[in-house]
């Protein structure tokens, strides 16, 4: 009798997974894009960002690829939460992501320093059926699943920029010469469009360590770091011309978050990550 | 077990032919890394054994002390088994690369570089102190720097009392390894070993300034520029290499005590030394990492007895040469060829190895075989701008406030 | 018709450890029109699925506390599953908060969860982990962090420490 019930319990779970996936947001931890008019606000300090309910997202250690957190001075890594707020215009679309960090850590002052840095991932396909893995996208070459990567790096912040060798993402305004690296010579920079726009890269993956930077730099952002927090902010036109980029429009996406703590040594995928959430832009 | 197939170059170092004179260290800092984030950097560095090195405590499990007490900075791989009955280092089997150890810092393991300010030395005026005084120092260009540590903190110190103290000298490069540890520690595969010559270099393309490799070189021969946030390593002077000319270290050595060819070259110095002869052995072969300089250990002077008497022990102990190059029995068997092909030689016999060590031409050391040759000199060959650049001329200075 | 049934079920049960949280998969039912992805491919491979432990034909739940291959599980369990998992495999690890979706990481005491897969099933997620069909949860691969006999151990400690027995083979 028992086992009778528990198969038609049973089918009916599994009717459950075939047929109806479970909710993204089993928390009810959804994200949502507030739509007002006006200018999105280029400053994370500005009273506009009152106008976005916040929310608080919990964040783990990166264990699933290696180098994993266990190693780091911690044991773990240090960020467990951030406060995520997002506004837009129907035109751009922009990110404030805040958390507590005692110790502020953007200038790459010795070799074994480490930066502070945050990043926002969204599957780049709208397709809801097939979204990439969270960690990194997935399917490389044979079967790509490409992520959009948004990262913000403190030492990138303005008046912060150091050299900019080949490879590198570029500064954007006024920049035309790089270093050639071993040559000692200088370089033209690649045209504006492909210069990086500001503290921020625009990056794409298909799996573990296939990070690469995109041609096409669309990402700003801006950071400020006061009494133990930083608080950053990346926007972007809610539409691009890249076929590696995100797109926005009105309706549902998903997203994903990843910070780094530099006093932790937190690198690479020794960071504090999210899977995904529900990004619904208003 | 290891997976490089391409075609490698080798070289080997006479440390007994050795002067300490750092002429490497010099051609190398002059040619690439005295701007642009580089100036701490040493690709090229000569140390004096046995002590921490450079940077302080390199070296796996282990430093290059006497006793081997002090700091360690790790890397390597886990479980090395290597082939019995070898001189070459080769590896049976390995376990994952270690890239969990310390970073090195820039203060405390490499040592802060910086610029004097030669007017104010020269020309003190009335107000300033002279130099090596107390007091204000205007003798350095920007910032004063306490010095903690170098890449020649320990020159000449060495261990042993007198009269069996002994020192040896260690120029060390990167040994662009057959299973390079960097490699391995790089989730990114930002680096690449190149198959036409095995040389290996980080992908500044790829590079994302993790600092895995930094940690995973039990050589530490990786470097982070935080200029660029980006990791970087000896070249072995690629663009000369490709066109037939010896690296600069190799060229610059008065002493004459680096060899340069290829693996599969049986009529090269480097093979002879290697594998016909085998006393050039690989330094710490038990990281796993294969590496391609080999060093012919040195042999020291015969220890005094208490007598003043000359006895059959050497002063620089075998046992910390076999810690150093691949155990006891392989260092004492290179010893006795060699002393056994001197012995012929002072006895009026023509001895083959002892003219191979001696290398009295560049043809002799160097079989790079190019064109016919053995290899090309480098005004043969269109010259590299910036190897004679001095710093004052050079664009890619003081980009901190240029650009 | 009882071969249709076996035909369903097997499947199904594979498919638990995956979408074990019952209330998630109620909730998907509710909103219908969600659809994150389709499971596909919810069996071992055979090469899994023909192993026993080789450690012992015991019900781990059975074994006392201070066996070797217990304790040995149990070091191992906490200083990694148990970031997660809990450390009495409650699901409620000091990092499963960030690990939400697609599911939560599994609650090893649920009876639908591990308590109705045998021992080589669970061998088979802790070698691969969660990136690839039908998962595409944040549970690590461990294939390679771990010997083959560790993860026996770790595998007899989740059962004796979630108070479940395995199905039997």
């Amino acid at each position: 009798m028992l086992k009778k019930v528990f198969l038609i319990g049973s089918i009916v779970i599994m009717a459950g997974i075939l047929y109806n996936l479970p909710e993204v947001n089993s928390q009810g931890l959804m994200v949502t894009s507030k739509f007002i008019k006006g200018d999105i606000p280029a400053n994370p300090r500005s009273p506009i960002w009152d106008k976005a309910d916040g929310i608080t997202i919990p964040l783990s250690s990166q264990i699933i690829a290696q180098p994993r957190t266990f190693t780091l001075p911690k044991g773990r890594s240090s960020v467990r939460g951030i406060n995520v707020k997002s506004l837009n215009n129907g035109k751009d679309i922009a990110f404030l992501i805040e958390w507590d960090d005692m110790t502020e850590n953007s200038i790459l002052d010795d070799t074994a320093a480490y930066r502070d840095a945050v990043a926002l991932n969204f599957p780049v396909s709208d397709s809801e059926k097939d979204v990439p893995y969270f960690g990194m996208g997935h399917g490389e070459k044979e079967d790509p699943h490409l992520v959009n990567i948004w990262q913000w790096k403190a030492d990138l912040e303005d008046g912060r920029d150091r050299v900019v060798p080949l490879g590198a993402s570029y500064p954007g305004e006024g920049l035309k010469y790089s270093v050639d690296w071993y040559q000692g010579q200088l370089y033209n920079l690649p045209p504006k469009e492909k210069q990086r726009k500001g503290p921020v890269e625009d990056l794409n993956a298909v799996g573990f360590g296939t990070l690469t930077l995109q041609d096409s730099q669309d990402v700003m952002g801006k950071g400020v770091w006061s009494g133990g927090k930083w608080r950053v902010i990346l926007y972007r036109p809610m539409t691009t011309k890249d076929k590696e980029d995100v797109q926005f429009k009105k309706g549902k996406k998903y997203i994903a978050f990843a910070v780094w703590d530099g006093a932790n040594l937190e690198k690479d995928g020794q960071k504090s990550i999210s899977t995904w959430h529900e990004l619904t832009i208003e | 077990m290891s997976d490089f197939k391409g075609k490698q170059i080798q070289a080997v170092f006479d440390l007994n032919k050795c002067l300490e004179c750092h002429t490497c260290t010099i051609a190398d800092k002059l040619m690439w890394t005295n701007r642009s984030g580089r100036e701490y950097m040493y690709w090229n560095n000569v140390e004096s054994v046995p002590e921490h090195g450079y940077p302080k405590g390199w070296g796996g499990g282990r430093n290059q002390t006497e006793t081997g007490a002090g700091q360690v900075l790790g890397g390597g791989f886990e479980n090395v088994v290597l082939e019995d009955g070898r001189t070459d280092g080769k590896v049976k089997s390995r376990g994952p690369v270690m890239r969990e150890g310390k970073t090195p810092d820039l203060e405390n393991d490499y040592g802060i570089p910086w610029e004097y300010n030669y007017e104010e030395v020269f020309n003190p005026g009335d107000s300033h102190d002279t130099p090596g005084a107390k007091g204000v120092r205007p003798h350095y260009k920007g910032k004063e720097v306490v010095p903690k540590w170098g890449p020649n903190w320990e020159e000449d110190q060495g261990a042993g009392e007198y009269p069996n103290h002994w020192v040896f000298a260690l120029p060390r490069i990167c040994n662009h390894c057959t299973h390079p540890a960097c490699l391995a520690s790089c989730p990114r595969k930002a680096i690449y070993k190149r198959q036409e010559d095995g040389i290996v270099l980080v992908d500044q393309e790829r590079c994302r300034g993790y600092r895995h490799c930094v940690r995973g070189c039990p050589y530490k021969k990786v470097y982070f520029n935080s200029s660029t946030g980006k990791s970087e390593k000896c070249i072995l002077c690629y663009p000369r290499v490709e066109k037939g000319v010896p690296p600069a270290c190799f060229w610059q050595c008065p002493g004459r005590i680096r060899f340069m060819g290829w693996k599969d070259d049986k009529n090269s110095a480097v093979y002879k030394l290697i594998y016909d002869w085998k006393v050039a052995l690989p330094l710490h072969p038990e990281f796993g990492t294969e590496p391609n300089v080999f060093y012919v250990p040195p042999i020291g002077n015969f220890k005094f007895g208490g007598e003043g008497e000359i006895t059959n022990e050497r002063v620089i102990p075998v046992k910390f040469l076999g810690a150093l190059f691949g155990g006891e029995k392989n260092v004492k068997n290179a010893q006795d060829t060699i002393l056994e092909e001197r012995e012929k030689m002072r006895k009026g016999i023509k001895s083959d190895l002892c003219m191979l060590l001696i290398g009295h031409d560049n043809e002799d050391r160097f079989q790079l075989n190019v064109n016919g040759k053995p290899f090309q000199r480098p005004e043969e060959v269109h010259p590299v701008k910036t190897q004679f650049v001095t710093p004052s001329k050079d664009d890619a200075r003081g980009h901190r406030t240029d650009i | 018709m009882k071969k249709k049934i076996l035909f369903l079920i097997v499947p199904l049960i594979f498919s638990l450890l995956a979408f074990s949280d019952a209330s998630a998969a109620e909730k998907g039912k509710q909103v219908k029109e969600k659809q994150v992805r389709k499971v596909i491919h919810y069996t071992p491979p055979l090469e899994y699925s023909r192993l026993e432990n080789p450690l012992t034909k015991a019900d781990p739940k059975t074994l006392p506390d201070n066996d070797p291959n217990i304790l040995a599980g149990k070091r191992l369990y906490e200083k990694t599953c148990a970031n997660c998992h809990g450390i009495r495999g409650d699901g409620k690890g000091p990092e499963a908060d960030g690990f939400v979706t697609p599911i939560r990481p599994v609650d090893m005491t649920d009876s639908e969860a591990i308590a109705v897969l045998d021992q080589s099933y669970v061998l088979w997620r802790i070698d691969e982990g969660g990136l690839g069909e039908p998962f595409y949860s944040a549970m690590p691969a461990w294939k390679d962090d771990f010997t083959e006999t560790e993860k026996w151990q770790i595998i007899l400690y989740t059962y004796k420490n979630a108070g479940v027995s395995p199905k039997a083979k």
